[in-house]
């Protein structure tokens, strides 16, 4: 938990650093006050001078508030990565468009995460993808992406 | 006109069957998404503004703060039988809540604060109706220099009241001013921190990062273990004895006050409210050593004042177009979406929408009672539902949502990577409330600074020429400088020791 | 038999094929085809003005066409996003978008925005609306005439205060073109929108209004429009005299265009222009225009191209003013 709270800090400390430098680069004052850099200088020196305090704060505190670990066991953590791979996939939407994207992403999170029945994992992920794609379309005059590719778009995906 | 006629007006339009239809519609999603663990009023609220684009600037508006403050009532119930808050303003909920349902008095716990709720609610409705004339006249001076003064002073109370770690809000209230800087600068129009990206041109979207913040983050932390059934406290009778309404009559009375005043100011969240109408029923009570082993007032008081926080953080938003809180900032977008800009001139300009919405608070209110007693069984049925297949569909709204907002991938990446920033920073015990809020304040901050100046070609005199602004600046620095006196210092002590989250 | 009904396949197959390759030719000369959707792009978020007008203009071309055409909308960047969009989509007539002015120019002239496209990543099909400039100022304001207000800027230099609706608006824009005409020096103070700007008037935190004739607030009774930036009188603003009556050429505002990609047809290009000509001649368009207060007007491509080309040389003449603000 120390060892990464720490590593957070080095973090700040080092986007604050860039803030400043890409600041300085900035107009900083103009005839009629702050300019564009005015405040990503200020912001970025004050968000160093937190985080260095933080920091210190850190390694005064005692080996004793070393509360366990900071990650989750193995499988909670392969978990997150997996989930957030599935978000991330879903920038394909634009390519295959929406429905195959989501079916597939909440067949991946029913099935293979929540371990849902084969039966329930299907129904849901139809709902949310085919039946979102045409309640949004229809009724709700929000066009969902459908997909680029001609083969796919002729199917009506 | 007075406000009475202007209220039967607004009536006249939020009794239209489709607008009724709407205001059930966002009160009964409301309350479903208070009652979900892991999603909260303002990515709620983003999720569904995508549902609204078809509909008519009254229509969408009822729905979405209909939503807004039924998020308020349906968080109570995962919090008593839950021992989980369903949402945020509902945590402190849980200390007395539940231990009221592991002694058979969920029932009495649940409608006494529905009931409280409801009071607060239509309380802070009432004086948004009083409050509406008045202050929209008084808006027409408002001007960049106040606002920049009063945004200042809402900073500057998130910094004051940031609770048991100064330094981690603190912290986040930068944090969320940096991405601020994110797009085109105020003063010459250029790219700033855009990484030449387009999509960051006009600075980076807030709600594809409340979504992500908020909602995916709280997912991954979930994720963290395999999904457990959850254990649900048994219901019992609802209707409360005698002897229990006297004694939430004072909750609900200081609950109704306190989040109605909280609600008026920038960067008080509803939390923020029912802490301090915990703290205040702790110390009027003839028995503070007993809070946290079932009292009611330690449920009726915080209920009621979120519910009055919901309602009454609309009046900055409807009169000045001041968005208070995150969710109120997605509300105000959503107005902006309609064509519609809240402030002074929307009463002036479409006084059916602007009182057709307020009239409408009454009619949800109303409705909220009638989902959250009697219909209370297929609620708590829905916590039965198992939380892989609950986090799933929610997940595939957030994706809906950020999608839709701008038709725009980048922002579902945006999503992403502010789950994965929430997961990490929540770990470490960061608020995150701060951070949002002052990404949401941020802008404005720069924007008003820079036009204020603009009007007096740069000289900082005209701060002092405003009465208004000279009363916000003189209680900015009382809030700056107050901490450092030590009365303040022990009043500040016991709110830190009451519960951690006061954001 | 299994070899057989192997053989029926690809033979069935290469018929639809056939069948396909034959019947192209004649696709193509037929624009629109009836199951395929054309795609509008509007560059602003759903539920502004520019976003009504498109899906107007949508509806119309529907029934106009007899095909489906969906609004899309891609906001972002001042247009920029759109815009960038719509050079790049295939030009085949099935993806078109809105051009409004002053932002489809100037995203492209100002360097810092990095913009890929230019006027020949596009072909315009027509103009829609003209919202031309005004200046206006409170109706209990001191300044009568357009001269009053000039003379109180000459008089003070960089004290009599307007408001814009942005930076690199056409209101920026539009005062920029009076200094330069006049000599005079305003106080420019970029408000977000109209709506700040108008509530910063009635408010007397400002004491020029600078705007567009279909800002709803100027035809109530709390201002006094002192002139339109058009070469005619406005049927908004009845009695209302343009700047030109009263000795100041300027001729500025915002306007919303649709326009394909470069690249499309021209029989394409011609088809979906005098379509949207066609809507735009419709009663029900007409009294749908003028109740959201819109000043129609159709520009064939030709004309388009023409009015794009002159209000562009005039910005291109503005920019550097805008730059030396800097």
């Amino acid at each position: 938990m120390q060892r990464v709270q720490r590593a957070a800090a080095v973090c700040f400390i080092a986007l604050s650093g860039y803030v400043c430098i890409a600041a300085i680069g900035m107009e900083y004052y103009t005839k009629l006050g702050p300019g564009p850099g005015f405040f990503p200088f200020w912001l970025g020196s004050i968000m160093g001078g937190l985080s260095i305090v933080w920091l210190i704060q850190l390694f005064r505190q005692s080996e004793k508030s070393n509360e366990g670990r900071f990650l989750p066991e193995k499988k909670g953590v392969i978990q997150i990565v997996l989930i957030l791979a599935a978000l991330a996939a879903t920038a394909v939407m634009s390519v295959i468009g929406f429905q195959l994207t989501m079916f597939l992403f909440m067949v991946f999170l029913l099935r293979v995460l929540g371990r849902s029945s084969v039966w329930t994992t299907l129904s849901i992920a139809l709902v949310c993808s085919v039946g979102v794609f045409h309640l949004f379309g229809r009724y709700l005059d929000v066009q969902l992406p459908a997909s680029s590719l001609s083969m796919l778009a002729a199917l009506g995906l | 006109m007075d406000a009475f006629s202007n209220l039967m007006m607004g009536f006249s339009v939020a009794l239209l069957p489709q607008h009724l239809m709407l205001a059930f519609v966002g009160s009964l999603l409301g309350t479903l998404i208070g009652v979900l663990p892991g999603i909260g009023p303002a990515a709620g609220t983003a999720m569904l503004i995508p549902l609204t684009f078809s509909m008519g600037p009254t229509g969408a508006i009822i729905l979405l703060t209909a939503l807004f403050y039924g998020t308020q009532y349906g968080g109570t119930i995962t919090s008593v039988l839950l021992n989980v808050p369903g949402e945020a303003a509902s945590a402190i909920t849980c200390l007395d809540g539940y231990a009221m349902a592991k002694q058979g008095r969920a029932g009495v716990a649940l409608s006494m604060a529905a009931i409280g709720s409801f009071i607060g609610g239509t309380f802070a409705a009432l004086c948004l109706v009083l409050a509406a004339g008045p202050l929209t006249r008084l808006a027409l001076q408002f001007g960049p220099v106040e606002f920049f003064t009063l945004v200042l002073l809402g900073i500057s109370l998130l910094m004051g009241l940031a609770g048991k770690s100064m330094i981690k809000a603190l912290m986040m209230g930068v944090f969320g001013l940096l991405l601020a800087m994110i797009g085109m600068d105020p003063v010459r129009g250029l790219p700033r921190f855009t990484f030449g990206t387009m999509e960051l041109m006009d600075g980076i979207s807030f709600v594809p990062v409340i979504m992500g913040l908020f909602g995916v983050g709280e997912i991954l932390l979930n994720a963290e273990k395999p999904f457990a059934q959850m254990v649900l406290a048994k219901m019992s009778t609802l209707i409360p004895n005698r002897q229990e309404m006297r004694d939430s009559l004072g909750p609900v009375v200081r609950g109704s006050l306190i989040g109605t005043l909280l609600g008026l100011v920038p960067g008080m969240t509803n939390s923020a409210s029912s802490f301090l109408s915990y703290i205040a029923e702790k110390k009027s009570s003839n028995y503070p050593e007993r809070f946290g082993t079932g009292m009611l007032a330690g449920v009726v008081g915080p209920e009621t004042a979120n519910n009055a926080h919901a309602n009454g953080a609309l009046i900055p938003l409807f009169t000045l177009g001041i968005p208070a809180s995150p969710t109120v900032a997605i509300i105000m977008g959503a107005f902006m979406m309609h064509g519609l800009i809240p402030g002074p001139l929307l009463f002036k300009d479409h006084p059916g929408i602007a009182w057709g919405v307020i009239a409408s608070f009454y009619i949800g209110n109303v409705m909220l009672v009638i989902l959250n007693l009697p219909l209370i069984g297929i609620w708590v049925k829905l916590l039965k539902i198992p939380y892989g297949i609950l986090s799933a569909i929610i997940l595939s709204f957030t994706v809906l949502g950020a999608y839709s907002i701008n038709n725009s991938v980048f922002d579902v990446l945006v999503m992403t990577l502010f789950g994965v920033i929430g997961y990490l920073l929540r770990k470490m015990d960061f608020p995150l409330a701060p951070a949002v809020l002052t990404l949401i304040l941020g802008p404005m901050m720069e924007s008003s600074l820079r036009t204020s100046l603009e009007m007096s070609q740069g000289s900082f005199g005209i701060f002092l020429e405003s009465p208004v602004a000279v009363v916000f600046l003189v209680l900015t620095a009382v809030i700056l400088i107050a901490p450092s006196f030590s009365f303040f210092r022990k009043k500040k002590q016991s709110l830190a020791a009451g519960e951690e989250d006061l954001l | 038999m299994a070899q057989y009904r192997f053989h029926s396949r690809i033979v069935g197959f290469f018929c639809v094929f056939a069948v396909f390759v034959l019947f192209l030719p004649a696709w193509a000369a037929e624009f629109p085809q009836k199951d395929k959707t054309i795609q509008l792009m509007v560059h602003w978020s759903a539920g502004g003005s520019s976003d009504t007008g498109a899906r107007l203009i949508a509806s119309g071309l529907e029934k106009e066409l007899g095909t489906s055409v969906v609004v899309v909308n891609r906001p972002g960047a001042g247009g920029q996003i759109g815009y960038t969009a719509l050079s790049q989509a295939k030009p085949d007539g099935y993806t078109i978008g809105s051009t409004n002015f002053p932002s489809a120019i100037s995203s492209y002239l100002d360097p810092n925005r990095k913009a890929t496209y230019n006027r020949q990543s596009f072909e315009l099909l027509a103009l829609h609306v003209l919202d031309p400039g005004i200046i206006a100022v409170k109706a209990d304001s001191p300044y009568k005439t357009l001269q009053d207000v000039i003379a109180a800027a000459k008089a003070a230099p960089k004290k009599l205060r307007v408001n814009t609706t942005g930076i690199q608006t056409d209101e920026h824009f539009a005062t920029l073109w009076l200094e330069q005409l006049t000599g005079a020096q305003l106080a420019r103070v970029h408000l977000k929108g109209s709506a700040p700007s108008v509530t910063a008037v009635l408010g007397g935190k400002i004491e020029v209004y600078c705007g567009n004739v279909g800002d709803p607030q100027v035809r109530g009774g709390e201002f006094r429009v002192l002139g339109i930036m058009d070469s005619e009188r406005n049927p908004f603003l009845p009695g209302v005299k343009t700047f030109e009556e009263q000795g100041y050429k300027i001729y500025f505002g915002s306007s919303r265009g649709f326009a394909a990609p470069a690249g499309t047809p021209k029989e394409v290009v011609n088809i979906l222009s005098k379509a949207i000509g066609n809507v735009t001649k419709t009663e029900d368009h007409k009294q749908k225009m003028l109740n959201m207060g819109l000043t129609l007007r159709y520009l064939d491509p030709a004309g388009y191209k023409k009015y794009w080309d002159e209000f562009e040389a005039k910005m291109r003449d503005l920019m550097p003013l805008i730059q030396k603000e800097s």
